[in-house]
C-alpha cells in the first residue's frame, strides 16, 4: 500500500478515489448466493461480504482508479445518489485496506 | 513421539491395487470394503509400502515438526496425532492403529501397522491418512456421508455424533448404494461435482445397528467392535454426480424429521464443512474454496432438521421422499 495515509492512518476520501486499486494474488474471492467469500491466502482468514460488498470488490478490481469504481456502480445502482455511494466504496475500500484484501497506488500507479 | 514398539503385520507377496477416494492404491496388503482398480480410472495414485514402526520413529524427530492434531481420551492417553514436517510430509499415529508417514505431495505412504485385527489400521487409513493423501494431491474431502439413490449422490454434512451414518446406513437397508461413511472426496468435473467413492468400513453405533432389524442382515460382516461396531459394507462402483447436500441438524422443535432450503448460511456451512481443517497451505485454501463455490453453484443445498428422539429411520424416509423432488439433471 502506497497510498501516504492521513494521520489518523486511513486514507482521506479524496486520497482513495483517486487512487488505483488491486486485488492482490494472495487474495481470492467466489460469490455464492447470498454473500461473497473473500479469502487472504496468506493469513487463511475468511472474510464475507454482502452481494453489494461482492459487487464493489469486482467493480474495484476492474476500475483504474476507486472514482472509476464508484462511476460503473453509480450506473447499475441508479436508486442511490452518487456522494452517498462514494462515501460506502470509500469505507469499503478502507475496511479491505486494513484487512490487507486490496492494495492502492497513488494516480492510478502501481509501485 | 511417544510410541510403544509394534510388531508389522506379517507381509504378503505381491501388490494389491484399489480405488478409493478418488485415487487409484497400490497396496501390499488387500484393503476392507475398497473395490479393485479399474487402471487408469483414477489419474491420481498412491503407493503404500510397509515400514517398519522404529524406522517410521527415527526418521522423525521433534526438530521442525509441526503438531496439527493431538486427540486424547477423557483421562489424557493419546488417542491420535499428525504432525507435519515441510520436507518429510505427515505423521500419522494413533496407539493399536498403526504409524502412517505421508509424503508431502500424497503420492506415497509409508506404514507400520500392528498385527491387531485388520479393520484397526485400516480404520485410521481410511479416516485420516487416505483422505489427507487425496487432499495433498488437489481432490476435495468434506465431512459427510453419502449414499446414491438413481444414481446420483445424496451427502449429508455435519460435525460428529449428529447421525450422518445412521441416516445413511438406513437409507443403505432400504435400498441405496453406499457411497462413503464419514469423509467424501468431491471433485469438480464437466458433468457436475462428482462423488468418489470412499471404503466400504462403516462405524455405527450398536443400538442404531439393531434398529436395522432383519436388515442387518444385508449388511456385511462384523469386522470388530470399539465403541462402534464395524461393518464392511459395498461400496458402489465409481463416482457419482453430487445431487444434493444435506445439512444435518439434531434439535429444534416439532415432530418428525422436516427438509429445509438452505439460506443464507450456504457459504459459511460448505466452508465449515471441510474435513481437513488442519491443512492449510495456500493451494489447500484455494481449492477449497473453489470446490465451495462450485457446490453452492450447482448443487441444492438443504437443512435435514431432526429434533430430539426422532429416529434415524424416520429421517432417512424424509429424504427419500424429498430425493424424489430434486431437479433431474441435464441430459
Amino acid at each position: 500500500m502506497s497510498v501516504a495515509p492521513v494521520p489518523n492512518g486511513t486514507p482521506g476520501e479524496s486520497v482513495l478515489l483517486a487512487a488505483r486499486p488491486r486485488v492482490p494474488e494472495h487474495v481470492v474471492y467466489r460469490t455464492f448466493v447470498n454473500e461473497t467469500v473473500v479469502l487472504n491466502l496468506e493469513t487463511g482468514r475468511y472474510h464475507g461480504v454482502n452481494p453489494i460488498g461482492g459487487r464493489m470488490l469486482e467493480a474495484l478490481e476492474r476500475a483504474e482508479t476507486v472514482a472509476d469504481a464508484v462511476g460503473r456502480l453509480g450506473e447499475e445502482l441508479r436508486d442511490v445518489a452518487l456522494d452517498e455511494l462514494e462515501r460506502d466504496v470509500c469505507a469499503f475500500c478502507a475496511d479491505l485496506l486494513e484487512r490487507g484484501l486490496i492494495e492502492l497506488s497513488p494516480n492510478g500507479r502501481h509501485g | 513421539m511417544a510410541a510403544t514398539a509394534e510388531a508389522p503385520a506379517a507381509s504378503l507377496p505381491g501388490v494389491w491395487r484399489g480405488s478409493a477416494f478418488g485415487l487409484e492404491i497400490e497396496s501390499p496388503l488387500p484393503l476392507t470394503g475398497v473395490a479393485s482398480a479399474r487402471p487408469g480410472r483414477d489419474a491420481r495414485k498412491l503407493t503404500l509400502r510397509h515400514a517398519e514402526a522404529r524406522e517410521l520413529e527415527r526418521g522423525w524427530s521433534p526438530e521442525g515438526t509441526e503438531t496439527l492434531l493431538d486427540f486424547r481420551f477423557p483421562d489424557g492417553r493419546p488417542m491420535m496425532r499428525v504432525e507435519r514436517h515441510p520436507e518429510r510430509g505427515f505423521f500419522i499415529w494413533a496407539p493399536r492403529h498403526g504409524r502412517y508417514l505421508v509424503a508431502p505431495g500424497g503420492r506415497d505412504v509409508r506404514m507400520a501397522i500392528p498385527r491387531t485385527g485388520s479393520w484397526r489400521w485400516q480404520r485410521l487409513l481410511f479416516a485420516q491418512v487416505l483422505p489427507l493423501a487425496a487432499t495433498l494431491q488437489g481432490l476435495e474431502t468434506l465431512h459427510a456421508s453419502a449414499v446414491a439413490l438413481d444414481g446420483s449422490a445424496l451427502a449429508f454434512l455435519a460435525v460428529s455424533g449428529r447421525g450422518k451414518t445412521s441416516v445413511a446406513t438406513h437409507l443403505v437397508a432400504r435400498g441405496a448404494g453406499l457411497v462413503t461413511d464419514d469423509v467424501l472426496t468431491v471433485e469438480p468435473s464437466s458433468a457436475g461435482v462428482l462423488a468418489h467413492p470412499g471404503a466400504g468400513l462403516v462405524n455405527i453405533d450398536p443400538a442404531e445397528l439393531e434398529r436395522l432389524g432383519e436388515a442387518r442382515a444385508g449388511f456385511g460382516e462384523t469386522l470388530g467392535r470399539s465403541d462402534k461396531v464395524h461393518l464392511a459394507v459395498p461400496l458402489v462402483e465409481g463416482p457419482r454426480r453430487v445431487a444434493a447436500l444435506y445439512f444435518l441438524r439434531r434439535g429444534g422443535a416439532g415432530k418428525g424429521a422436516r427438509i429445509v432450503p438452505q439460506e443464507g448460511e450456504e457459504a459459511r456451512a460448505l466452508l465449515g464443512g471441510t474435513f481437513l481443517r488442519y491443512l492449510r497451505s495456500p493451494e489447500r485454501l484455494r481449492t477449497h474454496l473453489d470446490v465451495c463455490a462450485r457446490l453452492a453453484a450447482s448443487v441444492p443445498a438443504f437443512d435435514l432438521l431432526v429434533p430430539a428422539g426422532t429416529p434415524a429411520l424416520e429421517a432417512a424416509k424424509a429424504v427419500e421422499r424429498h430425493a424424489d423432488t430434486l431437479p433431474t439433471p441435464a441430459a
